[in-house]
């Protein structure tokens, strides 16, 4: 019980931040494809 | 040594508000920064703001009391920014406005809506501020021996010196300060902890032996955990502090990098205040009460210096809270309510009542409190409620306001102000089932409950709202080729 409840909250917070990298490049790219002048900025 | 510490703190954020002034020429520049912030400061002043006294007083206390299961709840903080990042992000940065207020009023075209919600961000922030001034005060007479009055009487002169003459950029560039304070002083003090009691294997060995129910769940009921949880959700959206900080940032993906910096670092820290929390469960296994580990960990645990440095993380924890709440309250008062009663005011004359907002709700709690009004529990019963009252007046009118379009002026108000009152109702505990209440389930869940409930059924009766209080936040309807 003591490593699931110590080492699973790190695990899921990891697996939070690691979903939410995923998104937000995955709308960034979709951004710079339709407006292609915003990267330049 | 640690008034040299505490001096030279005090020095660099003074030179910070005396820069910043410079900078803040307009009432944009003085409650938005102008909206001209990038990823790093956003992200940082959020997750400045985000950790307070209750970050490293409160958890550590509150862990070390119900043990581990507590530190589940911190997984709402990351959810809450990504919702803020999907939802909010986007309509935010395309309308922006310089208070939560202002936008009530656009999006309900009401302009009795805005003065609702600025007498409510008012009240909930000022009573919010007091404690956390008799917070600074113990601190103050823990570390310096100076009566506790003299303590707050200070604590207050400073914040509202910076906050006052800087605005927003004041408070942006403290924060970044206040949270590298923050973070370092929780950096230095984790491996510490673990040292002495030998490192992590002897710590975890220490702590199932003095505290063998410390990794288990059932302290405290799985509804309340998850009510809490649910309540740090919706809070975390919903308080105005928060949402203005949307405004200040450049553009959407500002917004979403600069959350993604704060989900980091504000969970962080609270990830490594847990891990002290654990060092004090083992060093101190039986406390009177919990929120003494953290100052007896600064105090006998660490050598003088670190424990002055942790001690300097929490003073940073408090004032970058409280200086926002300063500048929302602020706001509240002189754009809002001033904006409602004369709309007419010329900029210089806006500017004036900008600082005289903040010198006056920074100046009440601190009345309030010498005079004696709010002392003992009932500030920490209306700490406890801050966020459950923001969640309630605010989550419905911002969210469901910014994805259904049959949110109506009329529904708004009804949800404000029945969140509101649901949350005190459930809060005094006149409920007519027995066993249910505050102990149970944490009033903000009822609190945005009664809040939806109301806000639909009312929109429903209402007339719908007009086409240009929607057309900032929705796309054009169908077949609509204007």
């Amino acid at each position: 019980m003591t490593r699931f409840s110590f080492w699973g909250l790190f695990a899921v917070f990891g697996a939070i931040l690691v979903a939410y990298w995923f998104w937000m490049r995955r709308l960034e790219r979709r951004e710079s494809r339709e407006h292609p002048g915003d990267g330049l900025r | 040594m640690t008034a040299i510490v505490f001096g030279a703190y005090l020095a660099a954020i003074f030179a910070i508000g005396a820069v910043a002034l410079r900078r803040t020429r307009t009432e944009g520049d003085y409650w938005i920064a102008g909206g001209k912030l990038g990823w790093l400061l956003g992200g940082a002043t959020l997750a400045a703001t985000h950790a307070s006294a209750g970050t490293y007083i409160g958890t550590v206390g509150v862990i070390h009391t119900v043990g581990w299961e507590f530190t589940w709840l911190v997984l709402f903080i990351p959810l809450s920014y990504w919702f803020m990042a999907g939802f909010l992000g986007p309509r935010f940065a395309r309308t922006r406005e310089l208070t939560l207020p202002a936008f009530i009023e656009r999006r309900y075209y009401s302009r009795r809506a805005r003065a609702l919600a600025a007498v409510v961000i008012l009240i909930a922030a000022t009573v919010y501020v007091q404690a956390q001034v008799i917070a600074g005060g113990l601190i103050a007479e823990t570390v310096f021996g100076i009566p506790a009055v003299w303590g707050m009487v200070f604590f207050t002169v400073i914040l509202l010196a910076y906050t006052a003459i800087g605005g927003m950029v004041a408070v942006v560039y403290t924060d970044l300060v206040q949270l590298v304070v923050m973070v370092i002083g929780a950096l230095v003090a984790v491996p510490m902890v673990f040292r002495l009691l030998g490192g992590p294997g002897p710590l975890f060995a220490a702590v199932e032996t003095l505290r063998p129910e410390a990794f288990e769940f059932g302290a405290l009921p799985g509804v309340l955990l998850f009510t809490m949880g649910i309540s740090f959700l919706l809070g975390g959206v919903a308080t105005p502090e928060k949402l203005v900080r949307l405004y200040a940032m450049r553009g959407q993906r500002e917004i979403r990098r600069g959350l993604f910096l704060a989900m980091i670092v504000a969970t962080g820290v609270n990830l490594l205040v847990f891990l002290i929390a654990l060092g004090a469960m083992g060093l101190f296994p039986i406390l009177p009460s919990g929120d003494l580990a953290m100052p007896l960990i600064a105090s006998y645990a660490l050598p003088p210096i670190l424990g002055t440095v942790l001690l300097a993380a929490v003073v940073s924890a408090i004032m970058s809270t409280v200086d926002s709440l300063l500048l929302v309250a602020g706001s509240a008062l002189s754009h809002d309510l001033l904006g409602v009663f004369r709309p007419g005011a010329g900029p210089r004359a806006r500017m004036l009542a900008a600082r005289l907002g903040i010198l006056i709700v920074g100046i009440a709690p601190l009345v309030l409190i010498l005079s004696g009004v709010g002392e003992g529990e009932l500030v920490q019963f209306i700490v406890l409620l801050f966020t459950a009252i923001m969640a309630s007046a605010f989550f419905v009118p911002v969210v469901l306001g910014v994805l259904w379009r049959g949110l109506t002026r009329e529904g708004a108000l009804a949800a404000m102000v029945g969140g509101v009152a649901g949350v005190f109702v459930w809060q005094s505990g006149a409920l007519p089932w027995p066993g249910w209440g505050p102990e149970l389930v944490h009033p903000a869940a009822p609190g945005v409950l009664v809040s939806l409930v109301l806000g639909v059924a009312v929109s429903r009766f209402t007339a719908p709202p007009p086409e240009s209080a929607l057309t900032p936040y929705f796309a054009r309807p169908a077949g609509d080729s204007r």
